[in-house]
């Protein structure tokens, strides 16, 4: 995400002609809500090896783009996340900059400080520091609000073959996989917009 | 027939103009 920033400021001036918001996936919807022991879960996958290289690849790559990292090693709980995307899918009723700005938080919140992304109270907080107030929050996790639209979503993603993240779908017709350069995405956004205003 | 050829016509301009906006959905997970 830090790289699709990049490539909108690459983008300079016809970075104004793209909208953009997030759709969800989960990655592991199996998690049950209040989340798993993290280190058990990545015990019961990998051995203590992969473990510690998978996390010493996640440091390389933080490093790299300078990005802010917590010890991997020291995350308590592997939370399940479809609380935190119906809260994004309610924050794009607001306006896609709550969304992006609630995203913001989520990712600094998980991956810089560590903090449990599945638990209300967190997202709660975040959703407010987002712009959306904390009652329509709390509102939102309460019930089942958004669970249908999360869902569509996903299937959606399903539909189209998208089996990795994050996916950039660009004009509904380009799909970007992967950790991608934002040179890339540059490229494919040029390209959607060039062939939209041929008005094909 | 003057008035709906108008109509047409602000309505094929209206539709260049929205589409030169691209829509990106960025398909994430938070973890």
């Amino acid at each position: 995400v830090e790289r699709w920033r990049g490539a909108l400021e690459e983008l300079g001036e016809a970075a104004a002609e793209v909208e953009w918001r997030y759709a969800a996936f989960e990655l592991d919807p199996t998690i049950p809500a209040e989340g798993v022991d993290a280190r058990t879960s990545l015990e019961a996958k990998y051995d203590a090896a992969t473990v510690a290289e998978i996390h010493a690849r996640l440091a390389g790559v933080a490093a790299a783009e300078g990005l802010p990292l917590r010890d991997m090693g020291a995350q308590a709980v592997r939370p399940n996340t479809l609380a935190a995307h119906r809260l994004l899918t309610a924050a794009l009723e607001a306006g896609p900059e709550v969304q992006q700005a609630l995203a913001d938080g989520l990712f600094h919140a998980y991956w810089a400080e560590g903090r449990d992304v599945g638990d209300h109270g967190v997202l709660t907080g975040l959703a407010e520091a987002a712009g959306l107030p904390a009652a329509r929050a709390a509102e939102v996790l309460a019930g089942d609000d958004f669970v249908a639209e999360v869902r569509a979503e996903e299937r959606r993603a399903q539909e189209s073959g998208i089996r990795a993240v994050p996916t950039f779908v660009i004009g509904g017709r380009f799909a970007v996989s992967g950790a991608q350069p934002p040179d890339v995405l540059v490229r494919a956004v040029r390209h959607a917009l060039a062939d939209a205003k041929r008005g094909s | 027939m003057l008035v709906s050829d108008q109509a047409v016509q602000v309505a094929s301009s209206f539709d260049r103009e929205e589409i030169t906006v691209i829509d990106v959905v960025i398909w994430s997970d938070i973890v």
